[in-house]
Order: C-alpha cells, then structure tokens, then sequence
C-alpha cells in the first residue's frame, strides 16, 4: 500500500513536537546576559545524544543548553536543545526526541535531519551583541556574545542562542573554520568520497557525457550524426582542462585541426556544438580568441566548418554575448541587495522595508538581469530558427553566460528539454561537462580574486519565468527547480562539487590506489527524497498536455461543451459560441501548445519568484493561498481525471482494476487511516512544501483548512474493498 | 436590420475594442492566443522587442477585434456597427484616422449611436474599435485651423477606463464638428437633459438580474430575524424619509425602538445612524456601519447614541467591547470636528475602543490613480516600471484598505468582538472594508451570486454615490465628487483572488466586466447616487440589470479552481506590498505587449471540461449497466447480480 503524503521537502516540526519544547524567553536583547533557558523538556533530553553522523564525519563541537530562536518572533521564542559543530553540518538538537523516532524520519531529506545546516550551505555567520550585528569571517576576532546567526544560501535564517559565551565563542569557531575552506580538498565530501562504499546507483535514465556514447546518442536523438561527430581529443585533458573528456565538433574537423585551433582561443577553449534544430541550424558555444592569437585564421576556418556541417548558405551569426548579458560583477552585486530583502528575520525590518519594497526591488537589477538573459536567449532562439543562421555564441571562456544562453535556447527550442530527464541531461550537458565553475560560483571554496556569483541561479530564475508564461509546457515544477538550487548546496553530490570534469577526475584519484574517491550524483533524488516527495516535482498539467488520450479526449469534451452551454443564450450569441468552437476543432489541440516557444518579455510579466524569494519570510506567507493552493487544485482536477478515466475502461471492458496511480502528490487515494491522521495536521500555505509556520499555529487552526478536506472530496467513488468481490 | 438589431452586447463591448478581459478572450479563442504568440517571435528578439510595439500584419491587432470582425462577418460583410436593441446611429464620420498608441495611424470610418463609438479600418481588415460613451470622460478638440503637421488636427478622448482614444480629422471634410456634437450629445446625457442609454436598452436575457438581491432573504440567510433574537428588521426607512441615503429594508439591534433610531440618526452625519451588515453565524459579532458622530469642537455627546452602541455591544453575548474603527488618518478625522463631524469619544462610549486605520479620502485615491494611468497607458517604462508604480501609491493605499479589511475581519473571528466602522459619510472607505471584510469572513459572497449581493447590499443598498464618483452622463470630468472608490475595491477583491486561487467562485474576467459596465451605462445597475434616486427613476422596470447580463452565461465567470469545499474558514490575505502586485490584466490591458501567452486559466478550465465530462460517461455507463442489469435480474433467476463495477 502506498503511503501518501507522509513527508514533504523539509517539512518543519509536527505539531506534536511543538508543544513540548516550545519555550518562551521574554528577556530583552539588553538583558542579554539573564537569558535562561526556560526548556520544560529536559526530561526528554537523553544525555549522550548527538546527532547521527554520515561516513567520514566527525564531532568538532557541541554547545549545551542552546536555543534556536523561531523567525520573526523578535528571539522571544524557540526550541531548546543542544548544537553541534561537525565537519559536515551544524546540527541542533531539540530537547524533545520524537521526532528522531525511526518513524518519524519521513519528516525531511533524508541525508539533514530538520535543524541541520551543511557548512557548504553557509553564506555568511554574524554575532549580535548589544543589538549590533558583526560578520564573522575565517581568521576575524570572535568575541565574547550570547547570539549567533547563520545566515544560508537557501536564503534562511538561523538565530541561535546560548546559555554561555564560551559556548558561543568556541562552537562559532568551529564553524568558521570549517566553513570557508579555501582549498577544495578540505571540503567534507572528500572525507565523505573516501569512506562511502558506493556512490548508489546511478540514475539509469540521465545522461552523464562522461562517454562517448552519451554524446553520439544525443547526436542521434537530434539527426545530426551525420555532420557533427564527438571528438577525443581531449581525452586526456592535454587541450583544454575546462572541456569534458569528449565534445562535439563538425565531422570534417579532425583532431589535428583542433589541436591547431585550440591556442587561439582562451584558455586553448575550443568551441563546441551544442544544438541542432529541425531546421538544420545548429547553436555553437566559443571563446574569444586570444588577442594576441597567431593564427586569427582558425576561427574563420571553424565557422566555415560550421556552416558547412550545417549545409548553410550564410555564414553563422557570432554572437558576443558578454553584450547582451549583465556581467559577473551586477550579478554578484545585484543578488547581495536581493539578499538582504529577503533575509529579513524579524517584523520590524519586514515592516519598514515593505515602504519602499518596489523601489527596493528594483534597485537590486535582479529583475533586469533575468530579463536580459531571456531577451538574448529569445533573440539567439529567434536568428537560429526564424532567420535560419547558425548561431555561435561568444564569452570570453564560454563558462558562464554561455552555460545560461545556451540552456534557455534549448529550452526555447526543443520540448524534450522541458521533460525532466530532457532538462537534467542539457544542465549535465551545458553547465556541468561544460565546465561551469560551480566550486567558484557557489562558494564551496573561498578563492582568492573571485567571488562566488549565482549565475545557476540567475538561469533558474529565468527558466522560472518562463514557466509561468507556459504553464503547461513542462513536466517539473517550480518546488523541482527550488529544491535543485537547495540541494546544489548539500555539497555531498559530485555534480556541483567542481569547476570542472577534469577536477572532478583529479578527486576521483585523490583515494588511494585501491579505492577511487566517488560521490553519488545529484540526479538520484531517491538518496535525498523519499518516492512520495519527489512527485512533488510532478507537474499535472504537462501529464494531460502529453498524454495523446487526454488530448483526444479534451477535443471531444471541448465540442460537446459547445453544445451543452448555449441553452441560456439568445440566439446570436449562441451563434457566437458556435463559430468559437467549431474553429477549436478545426485545429488539432495539440498544435495548440507551440513547440518552440516564444515569452513575451514586457517588463511587467517579469516578476519576483515569489515562492523562492518569500519562503521564509514568515509575515509574507499566505495562509491557505499562494501557488500551492493552485497546484493542489490541478492536481485534484488531473488526478481525478485520470481516474475517471480509468473507471470508464473497466466499465465498458467490465473488468474491476484498483484505482490507479496518477504520479501526483496530491490525489483522492488516500484511504490510509494513518496517513489522514497526518494530514489533518498539515495545512497549506504559499511557502508549502518548504515551510510551515510553526509560531502560531493554535490560532491559525480554525481558520485554515487541513490539507485531509481537500481531498474528501472525490467526485468519484472507488472503493478498494470491493476489489475482491466476484 | 432584424439579425443586427438582436445582437449581443457582450461581444461589443468587449470586441470592443480591447474591453474585454485577457480571461475571456483567451479562453475563447486559444488558438489565437497562440497562433499569435508564434507569429510574433520576432517582435520577442532582444533588439526589436521593445520598439517594435507593432509595425506590420495583424498579428499586433488585440485579439479581440478580430474577434468582433468575425461576428460581423457572420452577420454580412458590413461597415455598419452591429446595433443594440434601442440603439441607433447618429452620425458617420468618413476617412477618419485613429491614431493607435501601438500599431500607428489606422484609416477608417467613425460611428457614432447613442450608445458607441464604432471604428471600423479600411486597410486593415480586422481592425475594430468598438468604445461605449460612457467611459468617456473628457472630449477635447486638439489643433485648429491653421495647426500644421498630419494628424493634428484631432478629436482626443479621455476615458475613464485606463486610455484615451485619438481620431485625426481631416479639415476639408469638415467631419470634426459633427462627430464631436454627436459624442459630446450622447456621451454626456445628463449635462444634455437626456437619459441614460440604459432607459433605451430593451435586450431580455431571460434572466431577471433585478431579483438577485432580495434583503429580507440576505438578512434570513444571516439569520434575522429568526435564529438570533438580538436583531431585527425595520422598515423605519420605508419611505427614505430618515435616511435618503439608506435602503429602505434595515436590520438594527432589537432592543432599540424606532425612536430611539430617530434620536441616534440625528446625531450621525446625514442621518446614517449605525446598522447591520454582517453577522457571524457563530459568535454572534457582528459588522455595522454608520456615518461619523456630530462631535463637533465642542464635543457633544448623545445620550441616545451612546446607549445605541452598547445596544450593538450587548448584542454579542461573547464580548463586553466594541471596537469602531474609524478609516481614516487620524488627522483627518481630528479636522472633521471642525466641521461638526468628528469620532467617538471613548470616555462616552464605555467599553468601545476607537482605532484609526489611516484610509486617504477620495481626493487622495484620485490623484493616485491619475498617476497609475501616466504610469501604464500607453506603454510602459521598462527601466523604472517597478518605481514608477510604487510612486503612484496605488499599491499602497490598496495595502492600507486590505490591511484594515483584515483588522475587521481578525476582531471578528479571532477575539469574537463586534466592530462598528465608519469613516465621515460611511459611503466610500466604509463600504470598501465593510464589503472586503465580509468576503474574508463569508465564503457566500465568494460565489458569482453571493457578490452580487455582496455589491447590491454594502454598496448600492447604502448609498455609494455611483452616480458623482463615476461622473455618469456628466461632462464634469475635473469634478471634486469624483473618484475610483470602486474600482480601488474591485482591485482589492482581485489582489485577494490573486492571493487564494482557488476561494473564488469567480474568475478576473469577471471583475473586469462589472468594471466595464460600471462606466458603459448600458445597464441600470450603477446608475445614480441611491436607493432613493433609483426607485425615482424606476430604475428597475426601465433598465436591465448587469446581473441579468451575468448570469445568462454564468459559467464563463467561473473559476475552475474553485474549491467551495475547502474555504468555509475565514481568508486573511497578507497586506504587504511583497504580495500586492499590479493588475496588469487590467490597468496595462490595452496594451498587446502586456498579454500572457498562455494563460494559465485556460488550462484549468479545460480541465473542468474534460472532468466533467468524463463524469457524464461514467453515469452514462453506470446508468446502463444498471439497466441491462436490472433486465438480466428480471429474466434469469439468480438473484445476485455479479456487478463488475462498484457504484
């Protein structure tokens, strides 16, 4: 039996929980030092625990008698219980031990217990003493205060409290030691690579692009192994140590002529295929050239290569998108002013930055940036398809921007991308293979000159609004692309752990003879989620949008609709609904979804991915509303569709089938007594399923509705308990 | 003439022109939004994009003129307008140009009934435009006879809906001053001494949008006078003769007697003495409304007044306070004192707790709408678009509406208190928190019906003065009386659909049509100041009502999302301006760069289409299951029936 909606990503505390370690600390910020600990809960504590530690990981220290303070309580409330400092994770346990009952586990990600925070997801850590805030950086004086904040990459903040300074001072330490190494082999997940016994199994059905065969499949899938083959010459990394082992070039360049090329460029970058659309046009990523290159002739030879490949009368259209794209620096400068509206962790800040939040907001160019990368991915999209050029985009390596553009376009262009396993293929493809700088640009090592830059961000954000302009185009959701960024962070997946392959490999040699160093990929989401979360990730939508059944069926519920509405009207306006029809039959529904899509980018469609930037700020949570409650509805609607569709096929075929499983989170399915039990604590909001409000839920009861009743409300009846009637 | 004169006026208004909602032109027709959207890719390429607002082909013509072209098209290749019932043409202008703010300059014909304006292009073969007078506000002759330069000599029109409408004349057809005479006659009846196109109006929907709203049933439904004892109706205001800004049917705490009424109202501006719109069916509090009292500078008190509002208090047993939130700064309400108006003194009131919720009166929202319109009509500035609006404060002042909206509705369910709001008058601000409190509380009024007569009872039925804040049939368009009251509510319900996408029985595309006939007058339903004055002008048997218009095709303002059964609770939106966003769909509708590209809404109705559906097939097949099983039971001896299927 299937048990539904026991757990959702990173689900806060039940309710249970809260009420018995719940404390309530009414001292002021000045009376700091009188802060105690009014835990009623200690009787629950058991003395030797500490947290359950993964292979390789080690205690480094341990606060007793802590708090961790709920947001936007003003630090007047919170749970008590103890932290620890490992080399993995800051971990804080709570008094109160129910919820680390093995039944229980199902309350979060299964590598984090709930109040866990990998040190990879830390983005800065503050000391507040006396109501004033003071970075703590690696090798910076940590002084003597009662308060920590931790403040993450996932936008949360953590506000902890301690009974005594010492405490403070030596598990903040701790923290900052081990949390902005500054080399890569420091990082907790080569102690995590060497002590693993397996990396899990890998997801059968993403490719990886470490072989061969991944590249030539791919060729094949879009009919193009014919002009474009994958070359080895970088096999052993001796051109180029930011390209993968294997890329693709034209079939009439060869080896030799690209061992010539590769000194012209930057970095010996050479430039490789992308895409090819059904027109036969094709998407090229390339360097700049070196200026003071010796043989500016290699790059006319490549593109005459280009368009040869592509049997094309026109040249290719070079593009310098490092014009078109905002640079490093606005992106990094432009996400550190989104940050701080977004980290907002108590009312009276929350409150005086709603004054001026629209100015404020704009101030930060996040909104222009991702605009930018959509009006120069819709224009490359636009050249390659409607102009019928082949399109070579240009950035000084080709590893950052380029990694945006060219995902989008592809996007854009072909709808297998907005498939899942299609999307996690072209982000292995275009940022991981490719050579995305990740280590750099996600902060897991601190290097010199350089800051991190959430570039990975910047596309998410931008697939996001695509999304929204075509709802029913892709089969993730926006929870999918949140928990991506989230888990990007955990630093336990090799793939964003690296700048590039070739690192990657130089870990994987870091073991010792017998035993390579390997790390489980991140798209084996069943090593972070249980089967029931990641359907999360499902989106209703796309399910009747792709299935050939729902369509046909839908054209048929469309006209019959025509006829069963007109009764009301008079007679014109009958007439009018008629005309509206019968043209809606005439075309084929599924042509109605374009293939290649095109968003309108008029500024004010550009908006805040509200469930990202919002999720934990707790006063801007809409309780019982918010993109959830929508997702929720779809969800019924498809899942209810499904079933009723089922049921007509074991009337007319008179067979009795159980109900089937539609693929979604939410459906009528649920019959498990257990499992509406947990359902009648859960209620939904804007921030679901990353966050539920845990500071006032007594008085939220009565006006929210249990998740359990929206789904009591099945249309149709099932009853399993006459499965085995004869 | 007999096809034409039967047409629907639906399809004009809304072909009109853009008027129609995003909502319902895509939904009707999905292939061009889409078909559109892929002709469209180059305008989507980053250099053209933003200038190329339009150039060529009707791929920028808003989608729903095409729309209107193809009802004509039905109706016979024509150049003449499709008329109403009752309407009729005035006046012809030929070889006209309107200047369109995103495709250029369009050739054409302009007619003029008693009803619309109809422009019809002659190159550019689907281009209609198709405006009610109605939302005219303000019609200026621009350039004169020696103004050089083309296209300058001009009619401008000022609309009351987000746009103004150019038509360069040509001097030597001399067609300028019968076109302008004409619009200026029909546009602005009452300044004219002619009546509203609504009394000439003879269409039958076959529904009676008149009944919608029946108080004596609302006020049953509330459980008055029935179930709660603490409450009655009166008919004191049967003839308006207390209150001629009140209904005629009022529920009042039963302890007070008529005469008593008759003190309080003479202490309450204009006589709006406080009276009940809302009841909480478990708590007994309750929501009444009132006009200020006459404190004055001297600070008067009421005996009868005072003992009035501890009759409402008394009235809910759970609670021994009152709460009177008054909406305005409370600046504004100290300067009302000069001029005899002022708040409740609290040490008058034992037991009752003044809160100011700082609501800017209408000359404010006037301004701050005015500012909304530079900001997105025509187009937009891409680079300061988020900052231009914040500096128009309309957002704000919706933030502030809502915010008090959810103080009302949080005494209510939260601390079970009653609460007594007012503002001065108790027509503008009182209605917009007292109507948005109410949606929050009653999931009733969260259905088609239920806001009808939501709108009906806290809006009409106490005297929102439609008549002066919309300027209907009058050329004042600088008067002071005028202001978006109403429309600031309406943004507020869908700043609230926006925020629970699944409470709603409605969808946007119906708010936008109570918006546009809120100015088209071609139903009765918003005409004039009162009750009072609509029962003068028999507004109900010379006029049809919009929710006639409605609920003749009900279904196309449903939400499919809709989720009746899980919203029995209260709503709280989140007033802040993190969660308050601009209504593009309506303020920027007009413009055929700011529309979706695949609505949202359209999937989700076709799925409540294919459900429902599916649902029919499978009672249809159960249904004759049943029936060749009940004739296998007849024929064949064995009793049980071997149903494969569970029903």
């Amino acid at each position: 039996m299937s048990k539904y909606f026991k757990s959702y990503l990173n689900h806060s505390e039940s309710d249970l929980k809260l009420k018995k370690s719940t404390f309530t600390s009414y001292i002021e910020e000045e009376a700091e030092d009188n802060i105690e600990v009014v835990a009623n809960a200690s009787a629950f504590f058991l003395e030797d625990a500490s947290p359950p530690m993964l292979p390789g990981e080690c205690l480094l220290q341990k606060a007793e008698s802590a708090l961790k303070f709920t947001p936007f309580t003003d630090r007047k409330k919170g749970i008590s219980g103890s932290l620890f400092v490992t080399n993995f994770k800051i971990s804080f346990m709570t008094s109160d031990r129910s919820s680390y009952i093995e039944q229980n586990k199902h309350h979060r990600n299964l590598l984090l217990e709930e109040h866990d925070i990998p040190l990879t997801g830390i983005d800065s850590v503050y000391q507040i003493s006396s109501g004033r805030k003071k970075r703590v950086t690696p090798g910076s004086v940590v002084s003597d205060s009662k308060l920590l904040q931790i403040c993450c990459k996932d936008l949360q903040v953590h506000t902890f409290g301690f009974s005594s300074k010492q405490d403070n001072k030596k598990v903040t330490l701790a923290i900052v030691q081990h949390a902005f190494p500054i080399k890569a082999n420091l990082l907790f997940a080569y102690d995590y690579g060497r002590n693993i016994k397996s990396e899990g199994t890998r997801p059968s059905n993403v490719p990886f692009f470490e072989n061969q065969s991944d590249w030539e499949e791919e060729l094949r899938r879009q009919r193009c192994d014919t002009k474009w083959w994958v070359t080895d010459v970088n096999r052993n990394f001796s051109v180029c140590t930011s390209l993968p082992p294997y890329f693709v070039v034209p079939s009439k360049v060869l080896n030799g002529d690209l061992c010539k090329a590769a000194p012209q460029f930057v970095n010996s970058r050479l430039p490789t295929w992308c895409y090819t659309h059904r027109n036969g046009r094709s998407l090229i990523r390339m360097a700049n050239l070196l200026p003071e290159t010796s043989d500016p002739q290699q790059e006319a030879r490549l593109l005459k290569a280009f368009q040869k490949a592509d049997n094309s009368l026109m040249t290719p259209a070079v593009m310098d998108i490092e014009k078109l794209c905002p640079s490093l620096k606005d992106v990094q400068s432009g996400f550190e002013k989104l940050k701080e509206l977004s980290m907002i962790d108590n009312s009276k800040d929350f409150a005086i930055q709603d004054l001026d939040w629209f100015s404020a907001l704009e101030n930060t160019h996040w909104l222009d940036m991702v605009l930018q990368c959509l009006k120069a991915s819709n224009h490359v999209t636009s050249v390659l398809q409607k102009d019928n050029q082949t399109v070579v985009i240009q950035e000084h390596d080709s590893r950052n921007f380029s990694c945006i553009v060219s995902s989008l376009v592809q996007i854009l262009l072909d709808p297998y991308f907005r498939s899942k396993k299609g999307f996690e293929a072209l982000v292995q493809r275009e940022w991981v293979m490719l050579g995305h700088p990740f280590q750099t640009n996600l902060g897991f090592v601190k290097k010199e000159d350089t800051e991190p830059a959430p570039l990975f961000l910047l596309f998410l954000d931008s697939l996001w609004q695509i999304m929204q302009q075509f709802p029913a185009c892709f089969e993730f959701t926006e929870t999918y692309l949140i928990t991506l960024w989230d888990s990007t962070h955990i630093g336990l997946f090799d793939t964003f752990l690296f700048d590039s392959y070739y690192e990657k490999t130089k870990f994987w040699s870091s073991g010792n003879c017998l035993k390579r160093c390997r790390l489980p990929s991140i798209w084996n989401w069943k090593l972070l989620f249980c089967d029931e979360d990641v359907l999360l990730f499902n989106n209703p939508i796309y399910i009747i949008e792709h299935e050939s059944v729902w369509t046909r069926t839908l054209k048929n519920a469309l006209s019959s609709q025509t006829n069963g509405a007109v009764c009301l009207r008079d007679e014109m306006y009958a007439k009018k609904m008629r005309g509206m029809y019968e043209y809606d039959q005439a075309l084929a529904r599924v042509d109605i979804t374009p293939i290649v899509l095109t968003p309108n980018l008029a500024t004010p469609l550009i908006k805040l991915w509200d469930q990202f930037y919002l999720r934990w700020q707790v006063p801007a949570q809409i309780v019982a509303g918010g993109n959830p409650s929508r997702y929720l509805q779809q969800c019924l609607l498809v899942d209810e569709i499904i079933a009723l569709q089922h049921k007509i096929e074991s009337i007319e075929e008179e067979t009795m089938k159980t109900r089937p499983k539609s693929g979604l989170i939410f459906g009528h399915a649920c019959d498990v007594p257990q499992v509406a039990d947990l359902l009648r604590l859960k209620y939904l909001s804007s921030s679901f399923p990353f966050y539920s409000s845990q500071t006032s839920v007594d008085n939220r009861q009565y006006i929210q509705t249990p998740l359990i009743v929206y789904l009591q409300n099945s249309t149709i009846d099932y009853n399993y308990d006459n499965c085995d009637d004869d | 003439m007999d096809g034409r004169g039967n047409h629907d006026p639906g399809s004009r208004l809304a072909g009109s022109s853009d008027s129609l909602s995003a909502s319902e032109r895509s939904t009707s027709y999905p292939h061009e939004t889409t078909s559109s959207s892929s002709s469209k890719e180059s305008a989507g390429s980053p250099s053209k994009s933003l200038c190329s607002s339009s150039s060529t082909s009707s791929e920028n013509v808003p989608v729903q003129e095409m729309k209107v072209l193809r009802d004509t098209t039905r109706l016979g290749q024509s150049d003449e307008p499709p008329l109403l019932k009752g309407e009729k043409v005035q006046g012809i202008g030929k070889d006209v140009t309107y200047l369109c703010p995103y495709i250029g300059p369009v050739r054409g014909t302009i007619t003029v009934t008693n009803f619309k304006i109809y422009f019809k292009s002659l190159d550019r073969e689907s281009f209609i435009l198709d405006v009610p007078l109605g939302v005219i506000n303000k019609i200026e002759k621009m350039g004169g006879a020696t103004s050089r330069g083309e296209n300058s000599y001009r009619i401008d029109i000022l609309c009351k809906d987000i746009r103004n409408l150019r038509f360069a004349h040509k001097q030597e057809n001399h067609s300028r001053r019968q076109v302008f005479e004409k619009i200026s006659t029909y546009a602005f009846p009452i300044t004219n001494k002619k009546q509203f196109f609504a009394f000439e109006f003879t269409e039958d929907y076959g529904v009676n949008g008149w009944t919608v709203y029946d108080p004596m049933a609302e006020y049953r439904r509330l459980g008055i006078p029935n179930t709660n004892e603490s409450w009655r109706i009166t008919r004191i205001n049967e003839n308006y003769e207390l209150c001629d800004t009140y209904a005629k049917i009022l529920a009042v705490p039963a302890q007070a007697s008529d005469d008593d009424i008759r003190q309080v109202a003479t202490f309450r501006t204009r006589n709006r003495f406080p009276v009940l719109s809302w009841i909480h069916p478990e708590s007994q509090a309750t929501i009444t409304r009132s006009g200020q009292p006459m404190v004055g500078v001297a600070g008067r008190r009421n005996k009868d007044d005072e003992a009035y509002i501890q009759l409402i208090m008394d009235a809910n047993a759970r609670s021994h306070k009152l709460h009177i939130m008054d909406a305005r700064p409370s600046v504004n309400a100290l300067a009302n004192k000069a001029k005899g108006g002022g708040y409740e003194n609290e040490e008058a009131y034992q037991n009752a707790e003044v809160t100011f919720l700082d609501i800017h009166n209408i000359h404010v929202m006037r301004e701050s709408l005015r500012k909304l319109k530079d900001v997105c009509f025509p187009t937009v500035d891409d680079n300061r678009w988020l900052s231009n609006i914040e500096s128009t404060h309309w957002l704000e002042h919706l933030k502030q509406i809502l915010s008090g909206a959810v103080r009302i509705a949080d005494k209510l369910e939260s601390n079970k208190t009653s609460v007594l709001v007012h503002c001065s008058d108790g027509w503008d601000r009182t209605a917009q928190l007292t109507s948005l409190a109410m949606l929050m509380l009653d999931p009733y009024y969260r259905t088609v019906i239920g806001f009808e007569v939501l709108v009906e009872k806290e809006w009409l039925g106490f005297g929102h003065k439609f008549g002066q804040r919309i300027g209907h049939g009058e050329d004042k368009h600088s008067d002071a009386d005028r202001s978006p009251v109403f429309l600031q509510f309406i943004d507020c319900v869908w700043q609230m659909t926006n925020q629970f996408p699944n409470a709603f029985e409605f969808n946007e595309h119906f708010l936008i049509t109570i918006l546009d006939h809120l100015y088209s007058c071609l139903f009765g339903t918003f005409l004039y100041n009162s009750d009072q004055q609509r029962t003068k002008e028999n507004v109900r048997d010379n006029t049809v009502s919009l929710w006639g218009y409605i609920n003749c095709q009900i279904e196309d303002y449903y939400n499919p999302l809709y989720a009746a059964y899980v919203h029995k609770h209260v709503l709280f939106p989140v007033a802040s301006l993190r969660r308050i966003e601009p209504w593009i769909g309506y303020y920027c509708r007009w413009n055929p760069r700011m529309r979706p590209q695949e609505p949202l809404h359209l999937r989700n109705r076709e799925l409540l289409i294919l459900k429902n559906q599916l649902l029919k097939k499978v009672q249809d097949l159960q249904n004759e299951l049943e029936a060749k099983n009940a004739r296998g039971a007849l024929s064949s001896t064995p009793p049980r029936i071997s149903s494969p299927v569970t029903v």
